[in-house]
């Protein structure tokens, strides 16, 4: 009796470990069936980004007047237009080091030529990151002597340095690197001296007549600067500029001789715009950036490939700046 | 055709620029307090040129002061710049009381301060007025409004006359 519960209970084990125990095991003679054939297609017949990928490999596209990318069949000659990227951000032509450029600002001394009596000029370096972002430092030098004509004392201020500090934002930062249109922000900084000599004082009803000079003064001035200007290619890597700048003091330091009438990198402080004149030099940076491996095509999903669209560029090449 | 598109607009916005700034001075180019004459009563301005004659004590010829108008109720009194106080001699001409012996003065003391106001109204002395005396024959009393005297365009100084309340010289501020 004791001998046959253990074998009935072997058995039950046995039958447990094989219902429990039973791992999935890959069918080594699957058996196709017209069904099994056409599941996979069925089940991704709605999938709109592999439908939109198929059109895609048949068509060619461009971008139309309002930036949007526009597919064209190339058997039938149907625009359509694929709604997957309606809303994606553009993307960079540009790498992200693009180019480096210096400049030199030589609005004053144009300026000079027409009767300015300030300023000497100023030199600048801008980091181009996609042709869209540019980070820009402006150091320049700054002068003034005054003596205007009908009134009575000479304005003078020594040499001084001045610095400013922002961005610009190229609104052509997918288009020809060689032509720039932008806005930028800037915000200045001088720490100077100035002082005022050979004041005359007349007073014509008591008849009396003093002349004075007032001791140097030391000041310090910020101000902040909403810049909008173009640049142009003009010849190889050099390059021509012009802006028009509004700028405004943030915070100056006090004196009870007066405000000092200029500001070295400001200019006078008889007029909120002003401009600025730039010969540029730029160099490319692209040998900083990582290039994309020969062959490698990605496409994320919905999105475009590169190699379809009539505006790009081939897959292992980048644009880069004109040298 | 690159380089004379620049040039032209390198000039447009020249031309632009100097055109916003601003140009002249909008207040005075020398520190000169602005005096009001008013009755005491009524508070009304007094006509300065039917009413009284003022010069400067030690002025050149004691040559008197003219308000801008015949009617103006306010003029400028110009401090010395060479000196810590003026006095303005103030001389009734109505009749009854154009007797010397009705005679007001006014003495301030001030210091001086060297100001540059800007490029275009200049640099100047700015004045801090320190005390102010006065006799009281018909003036009631003196009024120092802002002590610091300044090219800034406004009245710092009112004089308050003891007049009939309907007094014919006055007129409405």
């Amino acid at each position: 009796m004791k001998a046959r519960i253990a074998v009935i209970g072997i058995i039950a084990l046995c039958a447990a470990s094989v219902v429990f125990g039973q791992t999935p095991r890959r069918r080594a003679t699957p058996v196709n069936t017209a069904a099994t054939t056409t599941q996979a297609v069925n089940e991704t017949a709605g999938d709109t980004s592999r439908i939109n990928a198929k059109r895609r490999a048949g068509s060619i596209s461009y971008l139309d007047d309002k930036g949007r990318t526009i597919f064209v069949d190339t058997i039938t000659g149907e625009e359509w237009t694929d709604s997957t990227v309606i809303s994606q951000v553009p993307k960079m032509e540009y790498p992200l080091l693009h180019a480096l450029t210096v400049g030199v600002n030589v609005w004053d001394p144009i300026m000079r030529a027409f009767g300015q009596k300030f300023g000497i000029a100023d030199a600048w370096v801008e980091l181009s990151l996609h042709n869209r972002y540019k980070p820009i430092v402006e150091l320049g030098l700054g002068t003034a002597a005054n003596t205007p004509s009908g009134m009575n004392f000479t304005y003078k201020s020594p040499m001084s340095v001045y610095f400013r500090l922002g961005a610009n934002y190229n609104f052509l930062y997918n288009s020809n690197p060689d032509y720039s249109v932008y806005a930028g922000l800037r915000y200045g900084f001088a720490s100077f001296k100035y002082h005022i000599e050979n004041v005359d004082v007349n007073d014509s009803y008591w008849g009396e007549s003093s002349e004075f000079s007032m001791p140097v003064q030391s000041a310090t001035a910020g101000w902040l600067e909403v810049v909008f200007g173009l640049r142009v290619k003009i010849w190889g890597p050099v390059s021509a500029g012009w802006a028009v700048k509004y700028h405004s003091i943030l915070h100056e330091s006090g004196s009870s001789y007066g405000k000092p009438w200029y500001i070295p990198g400001y200019g006078s402080r008889n007029g909120a715009l002003t401009g600025s004149f730039s010969i540029s030099y730029t160099f490319g940076l692209e040998r900083l950036n990582k290039k994309k491996a020969n062959g490698v095509i990605t496409e994320t999903s919905g999105a475009p490939t590169e190699q379809n669209t009539v505006s790009s560029l081939p897959a292992d090449t980048e644009k880069t700046p004109s040298e | 055709m690159r380089i004379g598109f620049f040039v032209i607009v390198v000039l447009v916005l020249l031309a632009a620029i100097s055109s916003c700034n601003t140009s002249g001075c909008l207040d005075n180019q020398s520190s000169i307090p602005l005096a009001g004459f008013y009755a005491s009563g009524t508070d009304k301005g007094i006509n300065i040129g039917s009413v009284m004659q003022i010069h400067g004590v030690g002025a050149p010829g004691d040559s008197l002061l003219s308000p801008s108008t015949s009617s103006a109720s306010n003029i400028y009194l110009p401090m010395r710049n060479a000196y810590p106080s003026v006095s303005w001699c103030l001389h009734y001409i109505q009749e009854n009381i154009s007797d010397l012996a009705f005679n007001d003065t006014v003495t301030f003391d001030y210091t001086s301060h060297p100001y540059f106001a800007s490029q275009e109204c200049g640099a100047m002395y700015i004045y801090k007025i320190k005390r102010v005396e006065y006799t009281r024959h018909l003036i009631d009393s003196v009024v120092v409004v802002d002590s610091t005297i300044t090219n800034t365009d406004i009245e710092r100084l009112r004089f308050y006359f003891r007049t009939g309340a309907t007094d014919e010289n006055t007129s409405e501020e």
